[in-house]
């Protein structure tokens, strides 16, 4: 079996293990419905110009009055309101925020308030694709006052990171997500839950995201296992916000096709294939039998689309490695295996 | 075989949990979550069981946009047709033509992959792979679908090892012309390619964009996700994969007929032309026949004639019955995949304009284009246009609709009345002519005297237009007289330069000659135009022909380098509104559109020679005189990529002179 | 381990020649929702305009073809339309009556009496969870008339949706998830159960341009209820407002902040800064909820209003104003682009400039222009089956002189009431009224009554006359009498400045009463009649209760009744 199978099977777990659970929790529906709507909050700051809105959504995570949202410019002022489910105006600060996983946590600006809240480590869930889940948010500020906020149903489509490229999203979360088939993404829906059907606690609605890679938009929520900590470190006024690791590409040495004896086809179009035009003789490439009219498409594993992207990808490998190459030659995958040179790394040598 | 074994073993466990799962709880809430958990269940299980058979799908190369739509790179989905190898999937993840495909298996195998062919009708591609021993679905019957019955649609985009799911409901059957069925779970390039599964495990059909008011790989894109999504049924694909195995496209049937516009819903189907050379026109059909049946299937309605040609393949071979004259007459046609493009019929004179509230009876003939039909058949200028063979000529719309249902080569006979006296001349229709005559008298156009009160704005001006944050600058020549119709000259600048001072000084003498008014629209970023601005050029025209007298023949777009590409994109969209386009300097990078008899468009292009898009402007020459288009290239000697100089914009004014030849 | 093994019995599942069925609750399930969706698509209609470039959806609530759509469907489709039924047959339809504010319009198709039709449920009973179904025709794809079914859930109940950019105001509406897309409007959205729960009309499309984006907005059924008479009516008809706005203060109360000191809340002693407590029985907690309150219920309804002031608590029945000018309503009512961020109504954009078709000779006769009427032919035809009953009463208009009613009322004084041609007098309580008529303008005589006087006066005319005794005179719909009774079919009569509105039992067509108002924004007065008293082959009542201003005048018990010849006077 190869290892994508096993991963196959693990990911079968995930569908698996949650389901029993929600089908011991009896409750219908409509009590799961109003028990959470109980524990939604809504949100409102800053924004309302040039169509940014300037509201958003939050839950609940401590009954002293400590809401957990998503990180955005809707919590940037001084004036941040929080409207409770029983429809009272509560004045709210940012505690604390983890930008990686745009999570912030508010503080509300009240007393003795003994609120409705969720219970990070029991109410919590896990769940794979074709799990049925609800999406609450106050998405298009639709409801004011004591108000409930609006709830959509669907499945989760899929557990998977975000995107496989960099920077196909303009956002800092880059771990897996639950991505669901409902339309939860939507202005004023950040800071919504996704929960089962039985009301246990899948994860945080995300931000409006396209999705570079189909340019469509996606739904998508982050798992609250990622949240569950950073949330009670905050409350207890442990958190230190995480470190951005630096940029690989800075720290690790830059290599380029011709050093390995490459000399790939002009790169005219955005996505000149990364056909090889000749091999050097000589060269590593051709002792390991590379040739003329190879097309390259996988780098240690990651399918390059283009000569840029391989050009990239030789920029990020570690010196004194291996390189893995996957070549298309005729109709057949072709892997070969190059050693990679040592060499020192040296930031910002665009030779 | 460990494997094997551990599996075994565990099938009694599956029981074991199946028990937990149906004990029989309370009546009402109870029962109806553990309804909703089953049906949880069963969703997983359906989607297991297809699974297998969906496969991943990457591309490698291509273009990064095609017309409107920024193809995606992220990997798309298909499903296994043959144990052997043969994968169908959705044309649009296509749509950047790759020069490589990839597939993985389920069990992550990964596979190079051919095109086989692609079926452009239902907008599938057929890929094979070199392997053998897939797993094949099982596949729904088209006759036990049901509105309202479960669909799972599946897809393989996402970097995880199971499908992503979408469940829904099927939410119509015979949607697009019979083609596809309709489901309102969520569609979208995450699963186009993909199985839209029953309940029980089988295969319904697979998912693709469709239109029923566009074509193309791309129509229907916009609608993802929104609920309103389609497959086409697995059990016709099946159908067709024969066909598609031997590597041959297969393209919508065409009959070669165009119906009496009316009431989509309640008019009758009346053949109103039937093109040259056309299926149609090889079994007989004629203008005026009304269609009663389609392979038995009774015609009542426009719409109807569509929604049973829809599911036609080229090559097929239909039975029609159409009513002429009270008989009934029944044709078998054998429908093409390519017809052959419209010519359009030149008879060499151009018309007197008409003025506002003028009663027309006939057709002055204001001038006669040399070594025209009409020259050689000796029609003068002055000459009245009065019939046409046996069709009366009341003004000039009607003479161009006679002319442009002749055909090239054909004689005509020409009624004139010159000076009381009526003259019949026969004439035989050519192609109209690409060179611009050297010399072509303007109409003399005086300002009224003494200006009327309410003659709107002349001389230049910027313009806003209500329920638009754009605006435009125009020059109206100072000479604007309402009781003639006069040219509209649309400039499309180019992108970070708009060029209006050196466009209105170059122009401003070619409009007060020509009568011509020139608009100038400015782009919301000045880096250049966004498809999505059309809109307000459209509104921007329709606002000068309220304000103004617009003679709606001469009504043309003019680009310069990058703004062409946005004027052609304009001329295609509005067919009606534009009738020529000046495109200097640039390529054309969109497919050309049918030529069309009723609408006419007319280009003129013009490159300096050491342009480096010369040869390119030289191809587009050929590409539109392909299909049949009138079209006029200049070449500046010596220039580069540069503005045209005067000379060529005076030529450019005689060719907007002649735009209402007939 | 366990996991694992499951694990990997789903891929076995895989393997076909495995023993896995489906769940039979599943399938059973299934089939049930597949039976209701085949039931109730019949209902569904595709309402074209512009030679079929335009339209939206409409759903058939009565066998003689009666089918409630959204208004801005009906806008572009103009008087007559082309309807589609999934039988693949295209019907004829004409407008009815429309709700220009509410966004909803009844339109009546043609040619049959036997159309399926959707059983109306009760919206009030949706919770946020329930399954529905919405049918139309999005984006005109039913090119053979089968409608589009989707199905999704409630996903909040009660909302309020502001105008956007038109008049259009969605009140007390039901947001679903279920797809609602352009070319939806004026759709069915169903129970799971198959019954009519709400009428699509809006989306909150501001996201993708005009796609759904999980929010679609139901104008619920049990508001179109209330307004179904005055639909049927053939008029534009108006939504109400209080004459007050409202808004919340800090510690959440709903709060009044501007009245209209000529408004009947006004003359019942509302004032700024009294609370609202509540209204149409309903507790008020939010200006949204207020504004919903209103929104259902169509201008001339009585409602109960509670608020508060201090320790005081004031509860009275107040009748509601209009919220529009006839022009508002009836004028051109191009929406002005929508502000951004504001839903817009999901409806087909035509590009076709077509106009609109022109009407099929053998229907033509069922459409009557009138101004301030969608259709004044339906409005004839709810007149004479509402005042079928009148001749029962007897030949009144023979009954020429002056009519003089005596008796003693409930409080035992004895009264003489004389109405004539030339005036109304009142002798009652050792004290004369009189209402002269010639020349006189209509007086509150006696002080308090709202002008019984003059009310007898148009009680003659009514009974002698009929409409043609009036200036305008119309079939308005109907509305509980009182505000609390039972329905009673309403027609409105005018003469100068006098409105009348004329109460009938909506069984025998029996006239219950009346109320006439002297001027605009004066109290009315309120005369009851009940009893038979039989008098010269005339059916008199026995008693007439006459009220204003919430007090009681009297009762008049009629003993007995002359005809007396003016000259004789």
């Amino acid at each position: 079996m190869t290892n994508r199978v096993l991963t196959g099977l693990l990911g079968l777990v995930l569908t698996c293990v949650s389901f029993p659970r929600d089908v011991m929790g009896q409750s219908s529906v409509h009590t799961t419905i109003q028990r959470v709507q109980q524990r939604m909050v809504k949100v409102f700051g800053a924004g309302g110009i040039r169509r940014l809105h300037s509201y958003s959504t939050g839950f609940v995570v401590s009954p002293a009055g400590h809401v957990a949202t998503v990180w955005s410019h809707v919590l940037d002022t001084e004036e941040l309101t929080v409207v409770l489910a029983d429809g009272r105006k509560v004045r709210a600060k940012v505690l604390n925020a983890e930008p990686q996983l745009d999570l912030a946590v508010l503080e509300l600006q009240a007393e003795d308030l003994d609120l409705p809240s969720w219970d990070l480590e029991a109410d919590s869930s896990d769940a794979g694709p074709g799990t049925r889940v609800l999406g609450f948010s106050n998405m298009f500020r639709v409801a004011t006052g004591d108000e409930m906020v609006s709830v959509l149903h669907g499945v989760v489509a899929a557990k998977a990171p975000l995107a496989t490229r960099r920077g196909a999203f303009e956002t800092s979360y880059e771990g897996t997500a639950f991505i669901v088939d409902a339309v939860t993404n939507n202005p004023g829906a950040g800071g919504g839950v996704l929960t089962t059907r039985s009301g246990r606690l899948l994860g945080m609605i995300g931000k409006e995201l396209r999705n570079a890679e189909s340019n469509t938009w996606v739904n998508y929520a982050v798992p609250i296992a990622e949240l569950k900590q950073p949330i009670q470190q905050i409350i207890s006024g442990q958190y230190k916000a995480r470190q951005r690791e630096p940029d690989e590409t800075e720290a690790k040495a830059r290599f380029r096709p011709l050093e390995f004896g490459i000399v790939l086809v002009p790169d005219v179009l955005l996505r000149t294939p990364a056909f090889i035009d000749r091999v050097q003789p000589g060269s590593v490439a051709a002792k390991v039998g590379l040739r003329p009219d190879d097309l390259v498409l996988f780098v240690n594993g990651d399918l390059v689309q283009s000569c840029r992207v391989f050009k990239q990808r030789l920029g990020r490998i570690e010196s004194g490695g291996v390189l893995k190459l996957t070549v298309r030659r005729g109709d057949k995958l072709v892997p070969v295996e190059l050693p990679v040179p040592e060499k020192s790394a040296t930031p910002g040598d665009n030779k | 075989m460990i494997a094997a074994k551990r599996v075994s073993g565990c099938v009694v466990l599956v029981l074991g949990l199946a028990m937990i799962l149906v004990p029989s709880v309370a009546v009402g809430q109870q029962a109806e979550s553990d309804l909703e958990a089953r049906e949880e269940k069963a969703f997983k299980e359906a989607s297991a069981v297809v699974a297998p058979s969906v496969v991943r799908i990457q591309t490698v190369g291509g273009l990064d946009r095609v017309g409107r739509v920024l193809t995606g790179t992220a990997a798309t989905t298909g499903v296994v047709v043959s144990a052997d190898g043969f994968v169908i999937s959705s044309a649009f993840n296509f749509v950047s033509r790759p020069s490589s495909v990839l597939v993985t298996l389920f069990d992550g195998r990964r596979f190079p992959a051919k095109i086989v062919a692609n079926d452009r009708a239902r907008m599938l591609t057929l890929l094979k792979i070199e392997a053998d021993g897939l797993s094949v679905p099982r596949v729904a019957a088209r006759k036990d679908f049901r509105v309202g019955q479960w669909a799972i649609a599946m897809g393989r985009t996402y970097e995880s090892p199971l499908p992503s799911l979408s469940v829904g409901i099927i939410s119509a059957l015979d949607r697009i012309w019979g083609r596809a069925l309709q489901t309102d779970a969520k569609i979208s390039p995450a699963n186009y390619g993909g199985p839209l599964v029953d309940i029980r495990g089988q295969v319904i059909g697979v998912l693709v964009p469709l239109s029923q008011r566009q074509a193309g790989r791309t129509a229907g894109v916009e609608w993802y996700d929104s609920g309103i999504g389609f497959a086409i049924p697995m059990s016709d694909i099946l159908g067709t994969l024969p066909r598609l195995k031997t590597g041959t496209d297969l393209l919508p049937g065409l009959m070669g007929i165009t119906l009496k516009a009316g009431d989509v819903y309640a008019s009758a189907a009346i053949i109103d032309r039937v093109r040259f050379n056309s299926p149609a026109e090889k079994s007989g059909l004629k203008p005026g026949d009304i269609i009663a049946s389609v392979d038995g299937q009774p015609i009542r309605r426009l719409v109807q004639v569509r929604n049973a040609l829809g599911n036609k393949y080229a090559g097929d071979t239909i039975t029609v019955v159409v009513r002429r004259d009270k008989a009934s007459v029944e044709q078998k046609i054998e429908l093409t995949g390519k017809l052959e493009p419209y010519t359009p019929t030149f008879l060499g004179i151009l018309p007197t304009r008409k003025k506002p509230g003028e009663m027309a009876n006939g057709v002055v003939v204001r001038g006669i284009l040399p070594e025209s039909p009409a020259s050689v058949a000796m029609i003068r200028p002055g000459d009245r246009v009065v019939q046409l063979d046996e069709t009366p000529v009341t003004d000039a719309a009607v003479l161009f609709d006679v002319i442009s249902r002749r055909r090239v080569g054909e004689k005509v006979t020409v009624h004139v009345d010159r000076g009381g006296a009526r003259q019949s001349l026969v004439a035989k229709l050519a192609v109209v002519p690409t060179e611009v005559p050297a010399v072509l008298e303007s109409e003399f156009i005086t300002a009224p005297d003494p200006k009327p009160a309410d003659l709107p704005k002349t001389g230049r001006f910027n313009q806003n237009l209500p329920g638009h944050d754009q605006n435009f600058w125009a020059y109206v020549p100072e000479n604007y007289n309402p009781a003639r119709g006069f040219g509209l000259l649309v400039w499309i600048h180019p992108g970070s330069d708009t060029k209006e001072a050196d466009i209105h000084d170059l122009w401003k003498p070619v409009c007060d000659e020509r009568g011509l008014i020139l608009v100038g629209p400015r782009a919301k970023e000045i880096a250049g135009w966004n498809l999505n601005e059309a809109g307000f050029i459209e509104a921007m025209v329709k606002h000068m022909q309220e304000k103004y007298n617009i003679d709606d023949q001469r009504i043309v777009l003019h680009g310069f380098s990058d703004g062409c590409r946005f004027a052609y994109h304009l001329a295609f969209k509005y067919r009606s509104l534009f009738r020529g386009v000046v495109a200097s300097s640039e390529p054309l990078k969109l497919r050309p559109p049918e030529n069309r008899p009723d609408l006419r468009l007319q280009f003129f292009l013009s490159c300096g020679d050491k342009d480096n898009l010369y040869r390119q402007v030289q191809q587009t020459r050929s590409r539109l005189a392909a299909m049949k288009f009138p079209v006029t290239l200049t070449s500046v000697p010596g220039d580069g990529h540069d503005y045209p100089p005067i000379p060529v914009l005076d030529t450019i004014g005689r060719w907007i002179e002649m735009l209402d030849r007939i | 381990m366990g996991p694992l093994c499951m694990a990997a019995a789903m891929l076995l599942a895989v393997l076909p020649q495995t023993g896995w069925a489906v769940d039979p609750a599943v399938l059973a399930a299934e089939a049930k929702r597949i039976g209701v969706a085949s039931r109730l698509a019949p209902s569904v209609v595709a309402i074209f305009s512009r030679g079929g470039q335009g339209g939206g959806s409409g759903v058939l609530i009565s066998p003689d073809g009666y089918a409630l759509t959204n208004f801005h469907v009906t806008r572009g489709a103009g008087t007559f339309m082309k309807c589609g039924l999934n039988n693949g047959q295209l019907y004829d339809a004409v407008i009815v009556g429309i709700d220009p504010t509410g966004d909803v319009a009844l339109v009546k198709l043609l040619g049959r009496d036997d159309f399926p039709h959707a059983v109306l449920g009760d919206s009030d009973t949706l919770q946020v969870g329930d399954w529905t179904f919405a049918m139309g025709n999005p984006f005109l794809l039913a090119t053979d008339f089968q409608p589009t079914v989707t199905y999704g859930i409630v996903s909040g109940v009660h909302r309020y949706q502001y105008p956007a950019g038109t008049i259009l105001e969605y009140t007390d509406c039901i947001q679903v998830d279920t797809s609602i897309n352009p070319g939806n409007s004026g759709g069915p959205l169903f129970s799971a159960a198959g019954q009519l729960v709400g009428i699509n009309g809006r989306g909150s499309f501001e996201k993708r341009g005009r796609v759904n984006s999980g929010a679609g907005y139901a104008i619920s059924i049990n508001q179109i209820k209330l307004f179904m008479d005055h639909l049927r009516s053939g008029r534009v008809v108006d939504h109400a407002t209080l004459g007050a706005t409202v808004t919340t203060r800090e510690d959440g109360a709903v709060v009044v902040d501007g009245i209209l000191d000529d408004s009947e809340a006004f003359r019942r002693g509302l004032r700024e800064g009294d609370e609202i407590v509540s209204f149409g029985k309903r507790p008020v907690r939010s200006v949204n909820q207020f504004k919903n309150i209103l929104g259902i219920y169509p201008k001339g309804w009585k409602l109960p209003l509670v608020f508060r002031r201090d320790q005081s608590r004031t509860e009275t029945m107040l009748r509601l104003r209009g919220l529009h000018r006839v022009s508002e309503l009836t004028g051109p009512s191009k929406p002005k682009p929508g502000r951004p961020g504001k839903p817009g109504q999901p409806k087909r954009p035509s590009r076709s400039r077509r106009p609109v078709a022109k009407p099929p000779e053998k229907y033509k006769h069922l459409h009557i222009k009138k101004s301030g009427f969608a259709n004044y032919y339906f409005n004839q035809q709810e007149q004479k089956r509402t005042l079928a009953g009148m001749s029962r009463l007897g030949d009144f208009g023979g009954a020429s002189g002056a009519w003089v009613l005596a008796g003693k009322t409930a409080a035992g004084e004895t009264y003489q009431l004389t109405v004539a041609g030339t005036g109304v007098g009142l002798s009652w309580k050792q004290k004369a009224y009189f209402q002269e008529l010639k020349s006189a303008d209509p007086l509150d005589e006696p002080k308090g009554s709202g002008g019984l006087l003059y009310a007898m006066h148009m009680w003659r005319t009514f009974l002698a006359q009929r409409e043609k005794g009036f200036g305008e005179f119309y079939y308005l719909g109907s509305e509980p009498l009182d505000g609390v009774g039972d329905r009673v079919d309403v027609v409105i009569s005018e003469l100068g400045n006098v409105r009348c509105r004329w109460y009938f039992d909506r069984k025998e067509a029996r006239l219950l009463g009346f109320d006439s108002r002297r001027e605009e924004d004066a109290d009315e007065c309120e005369v009851r009649l009940s009893g038979d008293n039989q008098s010269g082959g005339r059916h008199w009542p026995k008693t007439i209760l006459v009220r204003s201003a919430g007090k009681v005048l009297a009762s008049f018990g009629v003993e007995t009744v002359t005809i007396r010849t003016e000259a004789a006077k």
